[in-house]
């Protein structure tokens, strides 16, 4: 039997920026049960937005991870695209406003650099905004990463540290003996192990009932136009404030067709990413074309000159959504040996660096990210809370 | 408003023409759709002498189905391209009309590995498919003096196509080591390749390299003894010692660069010569064209030997979608014998499941025997381990089917 | 270019048309695409990539690979592989970003 001082379940970009964290010292071996990065991670767009993060711990926790962003391409010897080329939330209408003002308020008293700026100085910055808008937001401290460099940039980095990657290998079982994990059953062979992270994303909580856990996250699906290749349009990355307020306020919102929001960037080789929407819909990934419809509209009404610009393909993917937008990055209950580390909705990439640090730290048992761990336990869920809305 | 049929096939290849046939001489209503302009697929552009038998046109083959098709009342929509399937089954055209069917047949054959080596992106330079297209198909020289790169069953065989239509082949060789070339570039494993190469092979030029890779002598000796001068197969040069390193050429391919590969498999840069050429055809072996199988939310497998990723499948060749079946090479890359006879045996499954069919059993227990048939006699093996990659997957569907 | 005589597939007899490629006229047959009529007339530069302006001809020709995009009576990024010309039928190269028209 193959052995391992640590096995991570789920090679997407949590689970690679684990691995990177870990593999210092200790053995470790991931399972993927597709190919690296091809689930949530290589379906969401590349923006590492710090304006739209909610007040107090959250904004604290991206932070954080940032911080980690600004040495990372360095760190792991290969481009990932990051930039810091500033974020827009743009202001649809004057019923947001209000709202709007209200939260960068809060956000500068977060320490953010975010300001209101007129619809006159939005469009100057971002020409392709529509006139109609009432204003927007912008900061200059949000960035930007390609996502699928990101995550097989870590691949790759582990892969150096001796990390042993299984890909196209499903865990079947975790076997457990006196309350503590033993080893992993996956399709291809029983691994002993001592230690289980489970990063498996919007997949986790079926990785958790295998050790008899049941985890307050579901599958929130996200879909995201890409367009064919254009010269150079976007600055930075646009949401709009829709997407604040689904957000924020899931109760407020007045758009209430599909969840829909924009979020807009473009990618270094000329790609648009046009986004989105958020809709619990199981593990189904056949998003209707009326969504697709749906979100093109928005885009277009927010900017008009994406009129002629052709869709080439979409892309489907199922963020982690726990009901209070935070990870779980907890050692598990009654289990000796089980941590998870999954949850982070449409954060994963602005939050993968902080997690390989923060289960790195969990399992030293070093106390220099208590103060985090404290607020990402799983015991912060009660039963009643566990359903979204 | 979805236009209704008891089948949608996607494809119109000789997979998707031979469940088209079969299935509407039953009685099912069937919609065939394909983005070219005529049916056929990659059989157009066929023509091979089978063993102790006539030549294999597979124009004719394709327009005789064709004409049945038509004659059986299938409906064809042609140049539409599908975009996306939903459940449970509505088929979505790129002009906006919509099909509908409980049963889906994804014939959509396959697609050429590219092997990007230092120029390849200039016009003159295309995949050898597309070669083949042109000169059988469309009657065009794909250019007047080529040099082909990859060593394989489908590269051979369109050298011979290429020299039939008086095409100056200047030489076969064998790309450059990277990421994406591999074993391709070894000749040791070039080598052990000719030995799979079929006895019956179509041409004369499979058939020379499969007796001498057959050669005991020759797999031993191996490399070193492989004239680096290249030997002349039909006329034209194979080089197992030569890789092109670089294609040469602005706005249009000039040249390529070749170097020889030494006896440890490394490239003798000092040996650099530039062979003038207008056009440039790589080979980089065939894979499955399985997107809209993952669209449809179909569980796949890996299996190296079926050419790749593929939808698990049942012995019904079902997937693991409901209702959608998969035919042809989008199951693993083989001839177009084997794939019609995979198209017909769906069609024939389909029709049962219908409740067109009499003797249902007898008529599947038939069509799977020709299937195994078509495999056996295949005079043309892409991937020489095809048969255990075909019992893998029926192992992994019964291993899941367990669960 | 063209393979008149074939010792299998015999002779050509194709009808003939005519198409305009970026302002010049050429002879083609019906039935054949773009792409094929294009190269029977020396024709290989289909389209210039929009960052580096560097030239791109067909590759896979069987619709897979996108790389022969041409604008085709005003309609861009159609498929020179898989599309069957027509009497004047005006083609054009192309190397813009739809935004940079």
């Amino acid at each position: 039997m193959e052995t391992a001082d640590v096995v991570i379940i789920g090679g997407g970009v949590i689970g690679t920026s684990i691995a990177y964290r870990l593999a210092a010292n200790r053995k470790v071996m991931l399972i993927e049960k597709g190919e690296i990065g091809a689930q949530t991670s290589g379906a969401c767009d590349k923006a590492i937005f710090l304006q739209s993060k909610k007040p107090g711990f959250p904004i604290k926790l991206a932070k954080a991870s940032r911080m980690v962003y600004e040495n990372l391409e360095e760190e792991l010897g290969m481009n990932i695209e990051f930039q810091k080329n500033g974020g827009m939330i743009v202001i649809e209408n004057e019923s947001h406003l209000d709202f709007m003002k209200q939260f960068v308020k809060q956000q500068n008293k977060a320490g953010i650099h975010v300001k209101l700026v007129n619809q006159k100085e939005a469009l100057a910055f971002q020409p392709c905004l529509s006139t109609t808008i009432a204003g927007a937001t912008y900061s200059p401290e949000d960035a930007e990463v390609n996502p699928l460099l990101l995550t097989q940039a870590f691949a790759k980095a582990v892969k150096r540290k001796g990390v042993i990657i299984r890909r196209h290998t499903e865990v079947t079982d975790i076997v457990i003996e006196n309350g503590k994990v033993v080893a992993v059953q996956t399709a291809k062979g029983k691994i002993a192990t001592e230690l289980v992270i489970n990063a498996a994303g919007p997949f986790a909580p079926k990785i958790a009932e295998m050790v008899g856990i049941g985890l307050p996250i579901m599958p929130r699906r996200g879909v995201i136009l890409i367009s064919e290749k254009v010269k150079p349009m976007i600055h930075g990355n646009i949401l709009c404030s829709q997407y604040i307020a689904t957000k924020h306020l899931s109760h407020q919102t007045d758009d209430t067709s599909y969840g829909v929001g924009l979020s807009l960037g473009q990618t270094e080789s000329g790609n648009l990413l046009i986004g989105g929407n958020r809709e619990f819909k199981g593990y189904d990934k056949s998003v209707e074309p009326e969504v697709l419809s749906a979100i093109a509209r928005h885009a277009r009404r927010i900017a008009p000159s994406l009129d002629f610009i052709r869709i080439i393909r979409t892309m489907v993917g199922f963020r982690p959504f726990t009901n209070d937008g935070l990870p779980i990055i907890s050692e598990a209950p009654h289990v000796k040996g089980f941590i998870i580390a999954a949850g982070h909705e449409g954060d994963g990439i602005a939050l993968a660096p902080i997690t390989g640090l923060l289960v790195a730290s969990l399992v030293d048992r070093d106390l220099r990210y208590k103060e985090f761990l404290d607020q990402l336990k799983l015991d912060r869920f009660r039963a009643y809370n566990v359903s979204p809305n | 408003m979805p236009m209704k049929y008891d089948l949608v096939i996607i494809g119109a290849g000789p997979a998707g023409m031979g469940a088209a046939i079969i299935a509407a001489s039953h009685g099912a209503s069937v919609a065939l759709v394909d983005e070219n302009p005529v049916p056929g697929g990659k059989l157009r552009g066929q023509v091979y002498k089978e063993p102790k038998a006539n030549w294999w046109i597979g124009q004719e083959i394709a327009r005789n189905m064709e004409k049945e098709i038509k004659q059986l009342g299938v409906t064809c929509f042609l140049e539409r391209e599908v975009w996306a399937i939903y459940p449970k089954w509505k088929i979505m055209l790129n002009n906006g009309e919509q099909l509908e069917s409980d049963y889906v047949v994804l014939a959509t054959g396959a697609i050429e590995k590219p092997i990007p080596i230092p120029g390849w992106t200039t016009p003159g330079v295309m995949a050898i498919g597309a070669a083949q297209v042109m000169a059988n198909i469309h009657r065009v020289k794909p250019g007047n003096r080529v040099a082909i790169i990859g060593i394989d069953a489908l590269s051979l065989t369109i050298a011979y196509d290429l020299k039939m239509a008086g095409v100056d082949v200047v030489g076969i060789y064998l790309p450059p080591f990277n990421e994406f070339s591999l074993d391709k570039s070894n000749p040791l494993k070039m080598i052990a390749y000719l030995s799979s190469l079929s006895h019956l092979a179509p041409n004369p030029i499979l058939k020379l390299l499969g007796k001498l890779g057959k050669q005991a002598s020759v797999q031993k000796l191996g490399v070193n003894y492989y004239p680096p001068f290249g030997m002349r197969v039909w006329g034209i040069p194979l080089h197992l010692r030569k890789a092109v390193v670089q294609i040469l050429g602005d706005e249009l391919v000039e040249a390529i660069k070749v170097t020889t590969i030494d006896r440890s498999g490394e490239l003798e840069t000092k040996q650099e010569k530039r062979i003038p050429v207008d056009c440039v055809c790589i080979s980089g072996g065939l894979y499955p064209l399985v997107e809209l199988a993952n669209v449809a939310g179909c569980a796949f497998v890996y299996v190296e030997d079926l050419g790749g990723h593929i939808p698990l499948y049942s012995d019904e060749m079902e997937t693991t979608q409901s209702g959608i079946f998969v035919a042809g090479n989008s199951t693993g890359v083989e001839g177009a014998k084997v794939a019609m006879a995979q198209g017909e045996l769906v069609g024939a499954i389909i029709s049962n499941r219908l409740g067109l069919l009499k003797h249902g059993t007898e008529l599947i227990k038939q069509a799977k025997e020709k299937v195994n048939v078509a495999r056996k006699n295949a005079v043309i093996k892409f991937h020489p381990t095809i048969e255990s990659g075909r019992e893998k997957v029926l192992h992994l569907w019964n291993e899941k089917a367990v669960k | 270019m063209r393979i008149n005589k074939h010792p299998i597939l015999g002779k050509l007899d194709r009808k003939e048309i005519c198409i305009t490629y970026n302002g010049s006229d050429y002879q083609a047959y019906e039935g054949e695409t773009i792409a094929a009529a294009l190269l029977a007339n020396h024709i290989r530069v289909l389209r210039y990539s929009e960052k580096g302006k560097k030239p791109r001809g067909i590759y896979c020709g069987i619709g897979h690979c996108y790389e022969c995009r041409v604008t085709v009576d005003d309609e861009r990024s159609v498929r020179a592989c898989v599309t069957v010309v027509q009497d004047k039928m005006k083609i054009r190269s192309q190397g813009m970003y739809a935004n940079e028209i």
